[in-house]
């Protein structure tokens, strides 16, 4: 990766991702996705019993759905573009390149969809009688028509960077809706976002319905039906999800899938899947049976199994890429595949022209007794091997925060000396063992140099900063490097 | 040591020629800016008029109709806002990704910052009559998020100035080091400047539209209310005349020739010029023939932000461009060595 | 005692469900799984019988009259509740006594018997029994 490395050592890169990724599915799938079709239905119902109430409910409804998806909805969709290009550029950087129309295309989508929703919910009191309430309610379906687009859309481009065939021979937006995971995945999102809006509504309308307990239960039955109607088929596509999953996995590792971790999430995820569904299917039938029976918090239990449920499916839809972040094409650590002859042949160092600065810490931590010139070499070593560390390991891993490399040590080799005999060993057959762990991309040297650097992280606990706090070290280029030639200094005068 | 980076890029082709993903860029950027204006603007008109409204209650109403405008303008803002940040990742992939990594505690606080306006100016639009009691309050939720709509265009600014100094890479540790490279503060005050100015062509706009009952609620003369928008268009822009040729001359000196750039500026300037000659006739103008001039108003402000846009593409092609060629050329070496590694490999067997 | 008695007494099935909740809790705390299948699935079957055959009984007196909507709240709660208390009745079969898995199903079943009850006595008096308090 031929960037400055940006790093967050204690909550992880893959976490800034996770976490602005997992709000933003959260926030669309309940609250756009699933809640803009209910309300329609729910004004749409409103005018045809001409019953003032349902129409009240439904507003109010949207409007939480508006404040929320109109903030965090929006910002956190923006903020998946900020992070993954802080985190991953080369992968973001290469997808967009082959799928720039069709994310262009996915904007203007959006456009439409904030457009709709800004006219939607502001022309709520103005357009209320008559033939302008027929228009506002044809506008409500329309926009719960294009929010669902929006999601067709993007499921396509997820659904194609799992896939890894496609991107050598057929890198399209079509060949994203032609493989065999897009329909699964699609069919399973589309009922589990109107489940999710279903659930939300049910407790937005213990609020909004406080003073009238008649239509407190009626409308509580009401959209209980719909969360009904849509919750059997969450377990079914997931369960087609599933299935179709392992065969995508075996054209990705080659091997059979043995990886007992992986076996070990896909059982878990039916087993998530199975008691959502379960817990919304008690909630829903207390609704029908006994709706002035449900605490408010009641509605909170089946949203938290949802919530564990998605989070566990976006993890389990991560991990099937690995070691890749483009299937076949490139690795998690940002170097194609084809990268690696050369890499392993002259190393990553020759090629990187970024190099990231040891901090004090690191000074520091040096054995103590050397002389001035051993000191230099030891520093120069630990400078490489620091590099090595942060270009081919820190995207997934951290020094000391969450999935840190020395957690992993301390695990397998627990307190004995990290000698590099000692962890360059498994680090260079890793990939063969761990079939979701890429190759180590460079040369035997920089193998030992990173192993340095591992025993030295052993007793140095400080942070690893990233180059947005440290800044970068501008090496020489290669060609110029090998010709003993700096050109950019020329320029630089 | 002054050296400066030659990193590798995206060895794949464009998704499309380049021109056209300029015009993407370009046009929509301009198009989030205009609307980026209107929401900070419309946040600082709002606290502006909300406090004269302590003494006249009618000040009040006028800002509450300002503030009412900031809902949809702002979401527009936001998702127009993708089309050009869809494109800069493509056209200038290793420069901008480079800035980003570079400021990126900052850049990626972005997303918070804005939530958290957002939420301050729902607050304070839709409690505006609940809140009248405590009126304070209500003043310091504006000013809060008018704060945050401040400091964030920096943050872009910083960011976007940034990548066209590839020899400043080096020197930078984070935000702050980022913001003190010139020019940033003259083009953020030349940026400041704008949003006034853009908010008062939309009030103009806006309470020409409005109903005789819709303005009569307000309780000004539509006139009054029209000369109002005329005179905030007026007066920033005004500066702008000393603002902006500051920003001009200060502009970094790049390896690639500024003779364009300060062409297409100059062309701006001089419809900036009749532009401000109309608006101040306007403000002049009695109620039965102010907004005459609005159309024309209208074209020469979208001539001025064209020219202003393609200068600024110009400047930017002008610092990169170079660079670019390195670049390319390094790109294109890597590439070659590395068919050479893989051939090789296969050769020997060895191919993973 | 009384009050016990008389808030017992005030709903045509709160003594059946509290039975059913003490049966399940019984069961339970036995743990031969055998047993439990034996009995909770007669259980099961009994009021289920009941459930529908007041159901199907409401359903022919409105004869085509009823809105589909009418005939979803009608039948809805049942059905759930027979499906999930045969699954409550699977998740103990297949798990150890006094796992957490084990617990959850034999609540599970309890509740969902006692929500089959419920049905079965609404579907008596549907829909009337929808506008009755608890």
């Amino acid at each position: 990766m031929d960037f400055p490395i940006f790093h967050l050592d204690i909550f992880g890169n893959r976490g800034l991702v996770a976490t602005i990724a997992i709000l933003h599915v959260l926030v669309n799938h309940s609250l756009a996705v699933g809640m803009m079709p209910l309300v329609a239905c729910m004004e749409w119902y409103g005018h045809k019993r001409q019953d003032p109430r349902w129409d009240k409910l439904a507003y109010n409804i949207l409007f939480v759905a508006f404040l929320i998806t109109t903030t965090v909805g929006a910002m956190t969709g923006i903020g998946i573009w900020l992070s993954v290009s802080l985190v991953n550029p080369y992968s973001i950087g290469s997808l967009i390149r082959v799928f720039f129309w069709a994310w262009f295309t996915e904007w203007l989508v959006f456009v439409t969809e904030v457009c709709l929703i800004l006219a939607y919910t502001l022309t709520w009191k103005k357009w209320s009688e008559g033939k302008a309430k027929e228009r506002h309610i044809r506008l409500g379906f329309t926009l719960g028509f294009f929010s669902w687009v929006t999601m067709a859309l993007i499921v396509a481009i997820l659904g194609f960077m799992m896939d890894p065939g496609n991107w050598m021979s057929e890198p399209t937006l079509w060949s994203g809706i032609t493989n065999p995971i897009y329909l699964p995945q699609l069919a399973f999102r589309t009922p589990l976002a109107a489940a999710m809006a279903g659930i939300v509504a049910m407790f937005l309308a213990q609020f909004f319905t406080r003073g009238d307990a008649a239509f407190r239960n009626e409308a509580l039955r009401a959209i209980a039906l719909w969360t009904l109607f849509f919750a059997p088929f969450v377990l079914i596509a997931g369960f087609w999800y599933y299935s179709v999953v392992p065969d995508v996995m075996k054209e990705n590792f080659g091997v059979a899938i043995a990886t007992l971790q992986f076996t070990d999430w896909q059982q878990k995820f039916l087993e998530i899947a199975l008691v959502t569904v379960v817990v919304i299917l008690v909630a829903v039938q207390v609704a029908i049976a006994r709706p002035n029976l449900l605490p408010r918090v009641a509605m909170l239990a089946p949203l938290v199994a949802v919530i564990w449920m998605i989070g566990h499916f976006e993890r389990v839809r991560e991990f099937v890429r690995k070691p890749y972040v483009i299937g076949r094409y490139m690795y998690a650590n940002g170097f194609r595949v084809d990268d690696y002859p050369l890499l392993q042949r002259d190393g990553i160092l020759a090629y990187a022209t970024y190099s990231n600065p040891l901090t004090d810490a690191e000074r520091a931590g040096l054995p103590q007794g050397l002389d001035d010139d051993a000191r230099e070499a030891k520093l120069a070593r630990l400078q490489k091997g620091k590099d090595v560390f942060m270009i081919t390991c820190s995207r997934c891993h951290t020094g000391h925060g969450v999935n840190s490399i020395t957690g992993h040590l301390q695990r397998m080799f627990g307190d004995q000396p990290w000698t590099a005999d000692l962890t360059t060993g498994y680090i260079e057959g890793m990939h063969q063992v761990r079939s979701f762990m890429p190759p180590f991309p460079g040369d035997k040297k920089e193998l030992d140099l990173l192993g340095e650097y591992l025993e030295h992280l052993q007793n140095n606990l400080a942070p690893i900063p990233g180059a947005q706090t440290a800044g970068i070290i501008v090496q020489a280029a290669p060609a110029l490097r090998a010709a003993g030639i700096d050109q950019s200094e020329a320029i630089a005068r | 040591m002054n050296r400066i980076p030659v990193p590798n890029d995206i060895p794949l082709p464009l998704p499309a020629p380049e021109p056209v993903l300029i015009g993407v860029l370009v046009f929509f950027f301009l198009l989030h800016i205009v609307f980026v204006n209107l929401m900070v603007g419309g946040s600082l008109l709002t606290f502006y008029y909300e406090l004269r409204g302590l003494k006249q209650k009618r000040y009040d109403r006028l800002a509450y109709e300002i503030a009412s405008t900031i809902t949809a303008n702002k979401s527009i803002a936001v998702v127009i806002g993708i089309g050009p940040l869809l494109a800069i990742n493509t056209l200038y992939t290793v420069w901008f990704y480079t800035a980003n990594a570079l400021t990126g505690a900052l850049w990626i606080s972005i997303i918070p910052l804005v939530v958290i306006a957002f939420v301050l100016t729902y607050i304070h639009k839709y409690l505006w009559h609940q809140m009248d009691g405590v009126k304070w309050l209500h003043l310091g939720v504006s000013a809060a998020a008018g704060l945050i709509f401040l400091f964030i265009p920096l943050i872009f600014l910083a960011n976007i100035n940034l990548m066209l100094f590839p020899d400043k890479w080096a020197s930078v540790h984070g935000f702050l080091s980022a913001l003190s490279l010139p020019n940033v503060f003259p083009r953020y005050i030349h940026f400041l400047l704008a949003c006034p100015a853009m908010t008062g062509l939309f009030l103009v706009w806006l309470f020409r539209r409005r109903t005789d009952a819709e303005i009569a609620d307000i309780g000004f003369a539509r006139a009054d209310l029209i000369r109002i928008g005329y005179q905030w268009a007026l007066w920033p822009t005004v500066a702008q005349f000393l603002v902006g040729p500051i920003t001009l001359f200060t502009l970094p000196q790049t390896q690639g020739s500024l003779g364009p750039v300060m062409a297409v500026f100059g062309a701006s300037a001089l419809v900036a010029i009749f532009l401000l000659i109309l608006l101040f006739q306007e403000t002049r103008r009695p109620a039965e023939t102010i907004g005459r001039s609005f159309g024309a108003i209208c074209l020469l402000m979208l001539a001025a932000v064209g020219l202003m846009g393609a200068g600024r593409h110009l400047y930017r092609e002008a610092a990169i461009a170079p660079h670019r060629e390195l670049v390319r050329a390094r790109t294109l070496d890597y590439m070659r060595q590395v068919e050479e590694a893989r051939r090789e490999a296969a050769a020997q067997g060895t191919a993973p | 005692m009384n009050a016990l008695s008389t808030w017992l007494q005030a709903r045509p099935y709160r003594l059946t469900v509290s039975n059913a909740l003490l049966l399940a809790l019984l069961l339970g705390v036995i743990g031969s799984a055998p047993l439990f299948e034996i009995i909770g699935v007669a259980a099961v079957a009994i009021a289920g019988l009941a459930f529908v055959g007041r159901a199907v009984g409401v359903a022919f007196r409105w004869r085509g009259r009823g809105q589909f909507y009418d005939l979803v709240l009608l039948w809805a709660p049942g059905v759930i509740a027979i499906i999930l208390s045969l699954a409550a009745i699977g998740l103990i079969s297949a798990n150890s006594y006094g796992s957490v898995a084990y617990v959850i199903g034999v609540a599970l079943f309890g509740v969902e018997l006692g929500m089959l009850i419920i049905g079965g006595s609404d579907a008596a008096n549907f829909p009337a029994s929808l506008s009755e308090p608890v």
